[in-house]
């Protein structure tokens, strides 16, 4: 296994592979970023169509700007970074433009079995997801890459740039916050 | 109130994961008698459960994505170098005299691009000859696709006249549609047909298609099959091939099989050292121990075998060693 990791690229190496047009370095790369980025973008949409769009749109992002990458920086942490800034995006513009979704509830057929779980289940999903939105961009992207890609708070902190401490002081921070909307639209309920 | 004031570094390192098994039982009984650390775990919980929800996308929903991303960045390198066949002449500035040395160069060197433009151009419509409306391909087999599109246009054709039938000889997967600007929809998909030739045994495109079939992603049963016809028409691009497999296919029967058919081959000196790299490397005990009895039914140096087993450092060594022993008191 390790022989198989010497014969791996590094992301420099494949980086500058893709500066000079090389689409199957390009491509190398996508693979080894490509659920990283799916998964920022499914953690701040909720949808995954919209995380895979987001994800393509992530990709043309990082080949066109691949030159302002600072070497010496992780292209991971630089890569996530832009994923997060592309997801945001799209959740404004769908704010801006909405659409219908399909209700997967609306679905169900009165004869069909009870479907408590299900509907429970989607409606802390959903609650989830809207409190999710209360938080700033920063601390929303930690909560992301904590709870959806499984980051340590060291590997947060290098996607964050800043210190572990801090980083778990954001995610501390953002659940608190989480708490306190999610209390907060309980205690509106009629 | 205090309390939760100490426990918050507690509960910032089980958020985080770091939080060590002994601090675990102080912050439960703590959390048994306050409700707002209690919520917090539960948040935290739930969002694990939320994580664990997210849906995973396949390996083929990524490949289309990789190919849609590539065909965009084709294209927009293609738009580029395009737009970069007027820049020379604009860049030099329309006061500089007819007669400037740098003039001349610059309008030498758009007419040059402009000629190998228009040649390249030329060459992708006569490729194409679809009528418009049909579809440009992105895949950068441009004429390949192109009339692999205007095949499919025609099938598209004839099965408009049938009523509740759909009678085509492509089948499509991977598809995707978007929208665009204009009336018009982008669409992504991967297409099949079945093609069936005779062709004689040593044809080159018996030799191709046989080289894919060992390395491409088919299914076990079909990488096998091909095998088993390579066999018999070991050549060059074959062998080379079929060491790949041995080294590389996820499948250890695939492994097993391109390992027979090549210790025929063992006289090789490029075959013995994959041999031997597959004796040191492969993830499997089974097929190191077959390496190993094809090495020594072909009386490689039992030092070498065994220097290679050395190296190794893989489960599995011991029984290589005691294999290797039982060769070498038989010699």
């Amino acid at each position: 296994m390790s022989r198989e990791k010497d014969l791996e690229f590094s992301d420099r190496e494949l980086a500058s592979e893709v500066r000079s047009d090389s689409s199957v370095a390009f491509e190398q790369l996508m693979r080894r970023y490509e659920r990283l980025v799916y998964r920022v973008a499914y953690g701040f949409t909720g949808n995954d169509e919209h995380a895979m769009d987001i994800t393509q749109e992530t990709f043309l992002k990082v080949h066109a700007r691949l030159d302002s990458w600072r070497r010496e920086g992780d292209l991971k942490n630089w890569i996530a970074r832009i994923a997060a800034n592309e997801a945001m995006n799209w959740n404004r513009s769908l704010r801006r433009h909405p659409t219908c979704e399909l209700d997967e509830a609306a679905f169900l057929q009165p004869d069909d079995p009870p479907q408590e779980d299900f509907l429970l289940e989607r409606e802390t999903h959903d609650a989830l997801q809207r409190s999710l939105s209360s938080l700033n961009p920063r601390h929303r992207l930690a909560v992301v890459l904590r709870y959806f890609r499984g980051m340590s708070t060291r590997e947060i902190s290098g996607v964050l740039e800043c210190s572990e401490g801090t980083t778990r002081n954001i995610l501390f921070r953002s659940l608190r916050r989480l708490r306190s909307v999610m209390t907060d639209s309980e205690e509106a309920l009629p | 109130m205090s309390d939760c004031v100490r426990f918050e570094p507690t509960i910032q390192a089980y958020i985080a994961g770091d939080l060590h098994d002994t601090e675990l039982g102080p912050l439960l009984a703590h959390c048994r008698n306050c409700k707002d650390c209690r919520q917090l775990l539960e948040l935290h919980r739930d969002l694990v459960g939320l994580a664990s929800r997210a849906p995973e996308p396949h390996g083929a929903d990524f490949d289309a994505l990789h190919a849609r991303v590539l065909g965009e960045v084709d294209r927009q390198a293609r738009s580029s170098r395009s737009d970069r066949v007027e820049s020379p002449a604009r860049a030099i500035p329309w006061y500089l005299p007819a007669g400037n040395f740098t003039r001349a160069v610059a309008a030498l060197a758009a007419a040059v691009l402009l000629f190998v433009v228009g040649l390249s151009t030329g060459r992708v419509l006569s490729e194409r000859g679809v009528r418009p409306g049909n579809g440009s391909a992105t895949n950068g087999n441009g004429g390949v696709t192109n009339r692999l599109i205007k095949a499919i246009n025609a099938d598209a054709t004839s099965n408009l006249e049938l009523a509740d039938v759909e009678d085509s000889r492509f089948t499509y997967s991977n598809v995707s549609f978007r929208r665009l600007d204009g009336d018009r929809v982008g669409l992504d998909f991967d297409v099949t047909t079945h093609v069936q030739l005779v062709e004689p045994v040593r044809s080159e495109i018996v030799g191709e298609i046989l080289v894919h079939s060992l390395l491409n992603p088919s299914t076990t049963g079909a990488r096998l099959k091909a095998m088993s016809y390579a066999a018999g028409a070991i050549e060059p691009k074959v062998q080379e091939a079929l060491i790949f497999a041995m080294r590389r296919d996820e499948s250890l029967a695939v492994r097993i099989k391109a390992l027979t058919i090549l210790s025929d081959q063992l006289v090789d000196p490029d075959v013995e050292r994959a041999v031997l790299v597959t004796l040191r490397d492969d993830e499997s005990v089974q097929m190191r121990l077959l390496a190993l009895d094809y090495l020594a039914a072909q009386s490689v140096d039992g030092d070498r075998i065994r220097e290679t087993i050395e190296r190794s450092e893989r489960p599995g060594d011991e029984a290589l060693m005691v294999r290797l022993a039982e060769y070498e008191n038989q010699l």
